[in-house]
This record gives structure tokens, C-alpha cells and sequence, in this order.
């Protein structure tokens, strides 16, 4: 174990002898982007997301957080109602360390 | 085959649906395991399939909000995330990440910052593999001379209890996590960890984790289960903050979140069936991977950092499915055997 830890030891030193290297391997600076959705091709609610995208960013980024907070629950509730049918105990566990 | 490809709107690209979905499968897997949103796996799986970077980032972030609450809703169920812990830690974490962001527009009006980023990255990184490894090879030379220290079992580092022994009001019991502690210790430790996150711009389970096992003291499927709590909620406010900027492709968060609503049961009931040092060891090794693909990246090997990660994200996923279904079927033996006699297991 000794043997195995002077080996990681040795391995975390090398790195760090690398890194001054690549504090110099820095790139350039992303450049701003300016997107339009393109609302041509799609229809129904995903035309909406896009056209919201387009003409209100604030309404766009609320509707983002509330969807995925939404959609995320749907899947939780769901995902439990199967996994409650699977037999296991899926309320408690032991804790062990080791 | 055209049906296999979507259309991605905002992005202005057509993606290959199956491997959204696989994404978040093997990142709900991993996430689930260890309690991190794990960004560093979901971008460049998703620069790999065609989205800009631009984008990939906050798509990813959205993605990681809603993985994290299916996930967290399933810790919960266990007992391993406790919210008082999680609120204080909030607190702590957003006033960080705030403080980091504002030191990177310090550095960049300076210059270099990238670079600067990356050598803490890596940095952080290597001190977290190092803190893994040593804290196993304590735990298991403790263990060989015969030391077992208290309910949890044998443990390698235990820093935590010197920061419990601090007095400083308000002290407050963390009942989920089994421990009492002056309120300050998790309000600072999750700043220092949200100062990290700010200034190197990712979500900061990968520091966060660690630092509830060894500094807080959280039993390890305690702290997996808190720290995904945590990363939920600043998910979700990434995912505003990305969506202002633009830089969001909601349908690809969509699809990979249906596929990381099945790996997140899979990682979490996972956790179950793990000892805390499985989990601690795996972690310390998905990092290691991590800051090789950052190296590799650096010195302009981008596809070699891209196998890399995926050959992580692949193996780890495979380990925790086969840890998650071993023990499954092991629990389910045992209850037939039970009824079949007559004692059934509640």
C-alpha cells in the first residue's frame, strides 16, 4: 500500500512540474455570440420556446427553470412509482464506512 | 435513419437523439453514485455530438438541475440528505460563487486568467485524488492494527472532529447527519468551496463532496446525498442565468433528462449496496481521470482528453450498474428466502 501510495505521490508531483506549462497554454477569449432560434422549422410548443428565445429572454430563462424543475419532478414520481414495484427496500440502508 | 436525428431549434443543429439520452444516462449514473452534477463528463460528451460550447454549458447546467432532483428525491427516501445541513451550506456556497466570479474579473482585468483557472483547477484536483488515497491507506493501516473507531467503522482522516471541537455560536445539531457543530464550519467551508466553483466556473460538487466527508464530517451516503440537494438548487439558478445569456438548447435537456431519470435510480439505489469507501475510492478516481483529460487537453490533445473521459464515464458506469444489480438480486434472495421461511423481511 506504501509502494502503491508513492506511486500516486510520485505521479501528482510529476503533474505538478507539467502545470507551468500549461499556465501558458491559456487560450483566447470566446468571442460574443449573437443566436437567433430558427422558428421556420419546428411547429407547436417547441415554435414557442423558440419565438419566446427570439423576442423575450426573462420570460424564456423563467420558462427554462420552471420546465426543468417540472419535468424533473414528473420523472422523479415516476421513476418511484417503478422502482416501488421492484421489491426492494427502498427507504432505509445501513451506513458503513468501511 | 432519419429519426434517429432532432432538430435542436435554438442551437440551429441536428443531433443524434440516442446519444442525448445515453449522456444522461451514464452522467444520472455517476451523479447519483458520487453526488456531483459531474459537468466536466456532459460537455464535451455534448461538444463530441455537435453542440456548440456555447451552448453546451448551459444546457448542461439545466440538464444537472433536473438529474440532481431526481436523484435527490430518491436520497431522501433514504435518510442521506439532510436539509438543514443543505440550507446552511446554500448560504455559504452562493455568497462563494459570487466572490469567485468577481476575482475572475479581477484577474482577467489583469490578464491570463484562463491560464490561471487551469492551474487551480488542476491544482484542486490532485489535492482531492491525493486526500482520497491517503485517507484510504490511513484507514486501512488502522484497520490491520486493529483500531475501529465508533459506528461509522474504521476511518482514514478524521480532520472533522478537530473542526467539531470549535465553540463558536450558533451550534447547531445536523440530525440526518448524525453530528453537532458550530453553524460557521459548514457556512465556510461551503463558501470556500463556492469561492472555488465561482472562479473556475463549474457547478462544484467535485469540491463540495470531499469537503462534507473530510472537513464536516457527513457520512459519506449523507454527504452524496446532501451535496446533490445542493447542486439541484444551484442548478436551477445557473439555468436562469444561462437562459439570460442565451445559451440554452431546452429540447436536448429534455431528452437527456429522460435518460437520466432511469441512471439516477440506478446510482443512487447503488449507493445502498456500497460501502462508504467504494464510493470514496471510485470518486477519487473519476478525478483523477478528470484532471489527466484537463492536462491532455492543455497541451492540445482534445481528442485523447474526450476518449479519456468517455472511457471513464463508460467503466464507472458498468461498475455502479454492476454494484446497483448484485445487490438487488442479493436482497431479493434473501426476502423469498424469508417468506419461503415464513419470516418475512419488512
Amino acid at each position: 500500500m506504501r509502494r502503491l501510495l508513492k506511486r500516486v505521490l510520485c505521479l501528482i508531483a510529476g503533474i505538478g512540474l507539467c502545470l507551468p506549462r500549461l499556465v501558458w497554454a491559456g487560450g483566447e477569449a470566446a468571442t460574443n455570440l449573437v443566436v437567433v432560434a430558427d422558428t421556420r422549422r419546428v411547429t407547436g410548443v417547441l415554435k414557442y420556446i423558440a419565438d419566446t428565445y427570439n423576442t423575450d429572454p426573462w420570460l424564456f430563462a423563467v420558462w427554462a427553470v420552471v420546465i426543468t424543475a417540472v419535468w424533473g419532478a414528473i420523472l422523479g414520481f415516476s421513476m418511484d412509482f417503478i422502482m416501488a414495484r421492484s421489491g426492494l427496500d427502498l427507504k432505509s440502508r445501513k451506513i458503513l464506512e468501511h | 435513419m432519419d429519426w434517429l436525428y432532432m432538430y435542436m431549434p435554438i442551437a440551429g443543429v441536428t443531433i443524434f437523439w440516442p446519444g442525448l439520452v445515453l449522456i444522461g444516462f451514464s452522467v444520472g449514473v455517476i451523479g447519483g453514485f458520487f453526488g456531483m452534477g459531474g459537468a466536466w463528463m456532459v460537455t464535451p460528451g455534448l461538444n463530441i455530438l455537435g453542440f456548440p460550447m456555447a451552448f453546451a454549458i448551459g444546457t448542461d447546467m439545466a440538464h444537472i438541475a433536473g438529474k440532481s432532483m431526481i436523484s435527490t428525491m430518491r436520497h431522501a427516501k433514504f435518510g442521506n440528505v439532510d436539509y438543514k445541513l443543505g440550507f446552511i451550506m446554500v448560504i455559504g456556497t452562493f455568497i462563494g460563487i459570487e466572490v469567485g466570479a468577481q476575482l475572475v474579473m479581477y484577474l482577467e482585468r489583469l490578464g491570463r486568467v484562463e491560464a490561471v483557472v487551469r492551474y487551480v483547477y488542476v491544482l484542486f484536483l490532485a489535492l482531492i485524488a491525493f486526500m482520497v488515497f491517503y485517507d484510504y491507506a490511513k484507514a486501512v493501516q488502522k484497520k490491520k492494527a486493529g483500531a475501529v473507531e465508533g459506528e461509522r467503522g474504521t476511518e482514514g482522516i478524521t480532520w472533522y472532529k478537530t473542526f467539531h471541537k470549535l465553540n463558536i455560536p450558533p451550534m447547531v445539531h445536523f440530525k440526518t447527519a448524525g453530528f453537532t457543530c458550530s453553524a460557521w464550519l459548514p457556512a465556510g467551508v461551503s463558501f470556500l468551496t463556492g469561492i472555488l466553483a465561482g472562479f473556475l466556473g463549474i457547478g462544484g460538487g467535485l469540491f463540495r463532496m470531499p469537503a462534507l466527508v473530510y472537513l464536516i464530517g457527513c457520512p459519506t451516503h449523507i454527504a452524496v446525498g446532501t451535496d446533490l440537494f445542493e447542486v439541484m438548487i444551484s442548478g436551477l439558478y445557473g439555468a436562469f442565468t444561462f437562459s439570460l445569456k442565451g445559451r440554452i438548447e431546452l429540447v436536448a435537456v429534455f431528452v437527456m433528462l429522460t435518460g437520466a431519470a432511469i441512471g439516477a435510480q440506478i446510482g443512487t439505489v447503488a449507493t445502498k449496496y456500497a460501502k462508504g469507501y467504494g464510493i470514496r475510492i471510485a470518486f477519487g478516481i473519476a478525478v483523477i481521470c478528470c484532471m489527466i483529460s484537463i492536462i491532455l487537453k492543455q497541451f492540445g490533445y482534445s481528442n485523447s482528453s474526450a476518449a479519456l473521459i468517455l472511457t471513464t464515464i463508460g467503466i464507472m458506469c458498468v461498475y455502479i450498474s454492476a454494484i446497483m444489480f448484485k445487490g438487488a438480486a442479493a436482497e431479493i434472495r434473501e426476502k423469498k428466502a424469508a417468506n419461503q421461511a415464513g419470516h418475512p423481511l419488512s
